[in-house]
């Protein structure tokens, strides 16, 4: 499961990343926030992500080896 | 086999639909819409994406290597770039005409605090010249017969906290103060530090004799009962003007509608971008510029009418009756002319009861006219495409000159009015009755009927898509009749 996790993390990162940013755009023109305050928390998430896709790919090797890099 | 993303076939489709909603109803504000919801298109597209993936996985289907594309982030950014050159374009959006999206702005953070203003009163004399500057928010402005200016009114500001919106208010206090010979109201939005709205709604009574000048970006104003000039300047603004004895000038960007009844001076209105106009009991020149999607009205003006914008030229001398105008129909009633009539767009035209003569040059549509009286004066018809109906009284002398270049012609006026073939599918009808001024009427495509004047009224043009309907009741019961 751990290996397949790891692929899930990568696929997806792009549409968290593209709802993150939707969402930072809305909250520019609905919220109290401006975009350029809040675009730092697209590196956040992007960061995130990765961090995630390492650990599940990392847990995943333990068991199964070549997991996806 | 390779698992495809449903997300460019759905792009294309709502592509397809938003272009359609823009050749069937042009009226809506397609591009308003646009510029300030397009993250919800990125928020949706993520989504759809993050579904198909959890779908694909629970399928066991193989996952693609990244769940966005390169390509598709190229796009990504694109739309990125183009919605927020449209909002930065849009940045004085017109909340009021979106209807639906408009009453409560997508309140998620924040509240609303409501704060009244206290009221405050300034001795100003007779006939004050006074300024007004609300940034954001209505405005409603009243002469009185008084001598003092009294300012009053309500608040709202969003802000996180309460202790925010305090301070805000207090930044924005308004201010009443006298500079040289001039009264000036200010609600001071601009002072605001930090990023609070402050919507401020003012309330202002004023000496009759008073000269208005009233600034805004964003809000509606409504004026009553001034004896001085008015001027209103605004980025986006719904403006109402009533009983005013001095000149109106309303120049506005934007505009959901503009209403100015009963008013003795000259009228001057310009408008990027309006919807609707109304005037009605003007008693002296009018002057309109500007693009308006909706309906125009003008009843019972006293002097000349001009009407322009790079589409549109409309010149009446007088106006005892009424016209109405929108983006496909022009109707009118009891004009003064000579009337002049030239747009570079498809408009039926329906005229009934105008003097001195007409010159009307349409793209394209159907024109039924109908002259007010003998003598007749000067008539020039030219539409593209569409048939051209006049109704001459009996005993009206003439000298005709009609031609169209695929259609039929229709004669009342027996063999003093002769007719020929042109070509293969045009005709003409050219002669004199008696003497009197040239009409020439001509058309690329459509029939040509001139017919005598029976009396009855013209048949009401036909609106498209919309009738207006109204409510009667007799005996309790409810008859809804069409007119």
């Amino acid at each position: 499961m751990n290996g397949a996790s790891g692929s899930l993390m990568r696929a997806i990162r792009g549409p968290i990343m593209l709802i993150t940013l939707g969402s930072l755009f809305a909250l520019d023109y609905f919220g109290p926030y401006r975009f350029w305050r809040t675009w730092p928390l697209l590196l956040i998430v992007f960061g995130v992500m990765k961090l995630l896709e390492r650990l599940a790919a990392s847990s995943g090797r333990e068991t199964t080896p070549g997991g996806p890099a | 086999m390779r698992t495809r993303s449903l997300i460019g076939p759905l792009l294309l489709i709502l592509l397809g639909a938003l272009l359609l909603m823009n050749t069937l109803r042009p009226d809506l504000p397609l591009f308003d819409i646009l510029a300030s919801y397009w993250p919800f298109l990125l928020i949706a597209w993520g989504l759809l994406r993050l579904l198909e993936i959890v779908v694909w996985r629970i399928r066991s289907r193989p996952l693609p290597p990244s769940g966005i594309g390169g390509g598709e982030w190229t796009a990504i950014v694109f739309i990125c770039l183009i919605g927020s050159g449209l909002y930065a374009a849009n940045q004085f959006r017109p909340w009021q005409r979106l209807g639906v999206f408009t009453s409560k702005r997508l309140e998620v953070f924040g509240r609303t605090y409501d704060y009244s203003i206290p009221e405050q009163q300034k001795p100003a004399g007779k006939a004050p010249r006074v300024l007004v500057e609300n940034l954001r928010g209505n405005t409603r402005i009243v002469g009185a017969d008084a001598q003092e200016i009294k300012v009053g009114g309500r608040k709202t500001i969003r802000a996180l906290q309460e202790s925010d919106a305090d301070q805000a208010n207090k930044q924005s206090a308004v201010e009443v103060s006298l500079t040289g010979e001039q009264v000036v109201v200010r609600t001071n939005q601009d002072r605001v530090t930090g990023e609070h709205r402050v919507s401020t709604d003012l309330e202002v009574t004023l000496p009759r004799g008073a000269s208005l000048e009233a600034r805004g970006r964003e809000g509606d104003f409504e004026v009553l009962d001034l004896d001085g000039t008015l001027e209103i300047t605004s980025d986006n603004a719904g403006v109402r003007v009533q009983n005013v004895a001095g000149s109106v000038r309303i120049n506005v960007r934007r505009s959901d509608l503009i209403r100015a009844a009963n008013v003795k001076g000259s009228v001057e209105i310009s408008s990027g971008r309006g919807r609707d106009l109304e005037l009605e009991n003007i008693q002296d020149a009018v002057t309109v510029e500007g693009f308006y999607s909706g309906d125009l009205q003008f009843t019972s003006l006293a002097k000349p009418l001009r009407f322009q914008n790079p589409q549109t030229t409309l010149r009446v001398e007088k106006l005892p009756g009424q016209i109405r105008m929108d983006l496909g129909d022009f109707s009118g009633a009891r004009l003064i002319g000579p009337v002049r009539f030239t747009t570079s767009r498809a408009r039926d035209v329906q005229i009934d009861g105008f003097t001195n003569g007409l010159e009307l040059s349409i793209g394209g549509g159907d024109v039924t006219l109908r002259p007010a009286q003998t003598p007749l004066a000067a008539i020039q018809v030219e539409t593209r495409s569409g048939n051209i109906e006049l109704a001459l009284p009996e005993s009206s002398q003439f000298e005709l000159r009609a031609r169209t270049g695929r259609g039929d012609v229709y004669n009342d006026f027996g063999p003093a009015l002769k007719e020929e073939r042109e070509g293969k599918l045009g005709a003409s009808l050219s002669g004199a009755v008696g003497q009197g001024p040239l009409l020439s009427l001509s058309t690329s495509r459509g029939s040509l009927t001139v017919r005598k004047d029976t009396g009855a009224s013209l048949p009401l043009p036909k609106k498209k898509g919309r009738a207006d309907i109204d409510i009667v009741t007799e005996g309790g019961r409810i008859r809804v009749q069409k007119h």
